[in-house]
């Protein structure tokens, strides 16, 4: 991912391209608003597809024609990928989906149309809007609201912790077992992946946390990404809590157009392995993340042939199901975090065989540990008893303390190496 | 909305006040217990900046702190002996030492122990300057190391809590328990290669645009600030299981080009044949075990004695 100026030029011009298309899909019917709708998907899966994947699919080409002796005609090409492009590409077809739907009014303000696609606070990384909710947003003049402010500066704060302290914190663990898979022990290695899970949740949340909180400072309301996921207890009830953004977006635009949950059984089993297909196509051009995605989806098939179901039930049952899902996830996160599936494979059967000890005593697994079960203890609180808050009393005075303890928090235990978010890379 | 305005700045000024307040008391406390630590990484840099009255003084990286047995060359030398070596350090964390030490003692020896790729561009090797943070205003030269630092180091230096980040923990494992001084900065790893199958050679970097500027202006500052204080200087490269000799290392070969063009003793044991391919005496490619670095300190030992009977 990388920010080009000339880039911007790109942008500009699948914005163009919506914008009318959105204007024309609205006043035409028949063929002529099927085409419309076509070309400007056409125009922003092209943008996406040239910039993400022309390299890997040129990649794979040649690596099935080197076994007839064959060379691909296509040269590899030096291409960064566009800073945000998966994401603001998905909000811009979702706007001309829905004007096509008749969901939604054709923006008439180009500006405005515009700021939808290009909003600074979610521009990078999410979450990805929907028209309805975000253009009238921009048509409502907005008022100076303290409230608003104080707000979203509390919960940009949350999300610095949440990426600072916990997803960097983690990481300075988890890289020093991935990196060297090799020389680890089995137990180092099932640790680091479940602390893998905990970086990648802290960081693309805390990165989320920070763009609703600066979009609530300006005055806007983004929607809700993440749902404390790991508490989840379905891989059902996990997608529908973590990147929700995401989630949604293909269950309404691909999901149920392929036919949702009105279809058999089998076909039904069909479209979630094609949807997360597609999803770990989308996170990246790599085959970890396609496996990483087909897995999710292939879990998620067997959930639905058991009958598994998304209830709570007597507390040790939620406490199973919940450890249960969330060791799956962590299976899956495998893929997404090793370089190569071999290596992932590699790492699984490393993590099956359960040898060797665990790589303590040192301070990043001291750390890692402790900001993981605080993390952890929150989420409990928020999901089982979030009325425990209300005996802190609500006055200036202790949020002043509050907020004076999270920058503590943040000087004496962030990790300020300039690490960048894990999911601006898609 | 004038008057939320006047609110809203009120608040802020308020919470403003009071963060810069808890920064500047809970930094104070921390300062407190983080200099009580007696041992780890931090105890070496206070004693160098505090209270180091050894004669001879080592310096380095993990090869320094791993590789030099304190205790024995005590014994060898009967001079005291102290081995501030810290693992993923550079000549930009031991200038500063150096430099510090030389301000209030006046020791027999420094042995500053170099790798042959010392003067490479390494990004890591700014970072873990980290180190030296809590040091903030201590003396010039620290501040001066700590403002070589990526992502503005010496700028977040102005908060008190900031000095300390990522130090609790350091100081909850190293405020109790034997002080290091027992082995006066040593620390020995275990284990041989022996059993290892396909060790690495280790080769040349072959990069010519990388060279360190700041390390070599470094080398030449700590060489001038020795000899200035009339104290003898030792370099050295430690013993290193298989290194390919053949291959040209223009890093090694400007170390040398310094160190001769400033009559510097340098004592190479990088490609020592009592060493090379001795699997007995590493723990990996390039750390000798306590055996290895006895065998090392022994003859780096007799080295230093000659030189300060000289």
């Amino acid at each position: 991912m990388a920010f080009v100026p000339v880039y911007i030029l790109i942008l500009g011009a699948t914005i163009i391209i919506d914008y009318f298309a959105g204007l024309y899909i609205e006043k035409n019917v028949g063929v002529k608003r099927k085409t419309l709708l076509i070309v400007s998907l056409v125009a922003n899966i092209g943008v996406l597809c040239f910039f993400k994947y022309y390299n890997f699919i040129n990649e794979n080409i040649s690596a099935v024609l080197q076994n007839w002796h064959y060379k691909t005609p296509f040269p590899q090409l030096t291409i960064l990928l566009p800073i945000g492009l998966s994401f603001h590409t998905f909000q811009a077809m979702s706007y001309t989906v829905e004007v096509y739907r008749g969901n939604q009014p054709a923006e008439r303000k180009f500006g405005i149309y515009a700021l939808y696609v290009m909003f600074y606070p979610q521009l990078v990384a999410g979450p990805i809007e929907r028209p309805q909710r975000l253009l009238p947003q921009f048509h409502t003049k907005q008022a100076f609201n303290i409230e608003n402010i104080s707000s979203g500066l509390q919960q940009m704060l949350i999300g610095f912790i949440k990426k600072l302290v916990v997803a960097d914190r983690v990481a300075l663990f988890v890289d020093n077992i991935y990196d060297h898979s090799a020389l680890q022990s089995g137990k180092s290695l099932a640790l680091a992946t479940v602390f893998f899970a905990f970086q990648i949740y802290c960081d693309f949340s805390g990165y989320t946390d920070i763009a609703i909180g600066a979009a609530k400072v300006l005055g806007y309301d983004l929607m809700k990404n993440f749902n404390r996921p790991y508490l989840a207890v379905s891989l059902a009830q996990f997608w529908q809590r973590w990147h929700i953004s995401l989630s949604t977006w293909f269950r309404d635009y691909l999901y149920i157009p392929l036919g949702g949950n009105r279809v058999s059984n089998f076909r039904r089993y069909g479209n979630l392995l094609i949807v997360f297909f597609i999803s770990g196509l989308w996170h990246g051009a790599k085959w970890t993340f396609v496996i990483w995605g087909t897995l999710n989806g292939l879990l998620l098939v067997i959930e639905s042939m058991l009958n598994i179901s998304s209830k709570r039930g007597h507390w040790l049952k939620t406490i199973v199901k919940t450890l249960v899902t969330f060791l799956l996830i962590c299976v899956t996160w495998v893929f997404f975090r090793a370089p190569t599936i071999d290596n992932a494979i590699y790492i699984l059967m490393k993590i099956l065989k359960f040898d060797g000890g665990l790589m303590q005593g040192n301070d990043h697994y001291y750390y890692a540990f402790i900001v993981v079960t605080i993390l952890m203890l929150f989420e409990i609180i928020n999901e089982y008893k979030p009325t425990l808050y209300k005996i802190v009393p609500n006055n200036f005075a202790v949020r002043c303390a509050y907020y004076t303890l999270l920058v503590v928090i943040i000087l004496q235990f962030g990790v300020f190496d300039g690490s960048q978010f894990i999911y601006f890379q898609f | 909305m004038g008057n939320n305005y006047k609110v809203l700045l009120i608040k802020l000024f308020i919470m403003t006040a009071v963060i810069i307040s808890v920064d500047a008391v809970a930094g104070l406390g921390l300062k407190n217990i983080f200099y009580k630590q007696k041992k780890g990484k931090y105890y070496k840099v206070t004693h160098a900046i505090k209270n180091a009255k050894e004669d001879i003084l080592i310096f380095g990286n993990s090869h320094a702190s791993e590789h030099f047995d304190a205790p024995l060359m005590k014994k060898l030398t009967l001079n005291t002996v102290f081995n501030f070596g810290n693992q993923g350090q550079s000549l930009l964390y031991v200038y500063p030492l150096v430099k510090s030490i030389l301000a209030y003692h006046k020791p027999l020896l420094i042995i500053v122990n170099l790798d042959y790729d010392e003067l490479q561009f390494k990004s890591e090797a700014y970072e873990r300057l980290s180190i030296l943070l809590p040091y903030y205003h201590i003396n010039e030269v620290i501040d001066s190391a700590i403002a070589l630092m990526p992502y503005n180091e010496d700028l977040k230096c102005h908060s008190f809590l900031y000095r300390y980040n990522s130090t609790l923990g350091n100081i909850m494992l190293n405020i109790s328990g034997k002080k290091l001084i027992s082995n006066q900065g040593y620390e020995p790893i275990a284990g041989n290669i022996c059993r290892v199958n396909g060790t690495e050679k280790i080769e040349s970097p072959t990069n010519a645009s990388s060279f360190d500027q700041n390390k070599i202006k470094y080398l030449m500052m700590l060489i001038s600030a020795v000899h200035k204080a009339n104290v003898k200087l030792l370099i050295t490269t430690t013993p290193i299981y298989n290194y390919n000799a053949n291959q040209k290392n223009i890093y090694k070969e400007k170390l040398r080009r310094i160190l001769n063009g400033l009559n510097v003793k340098y004592l190479d044991y990088g490609t020592n044949n009592e060493f090379k391919g001795k699997c007995q005496y590493f723990s990996d490619d390039t750390h000798l075990n306590p055996d290895g670095a006895d065998k090392w300190t022994t003859q780096c030992s007799s080295y230093a004695k000659a030189m300060i009977n000289n």
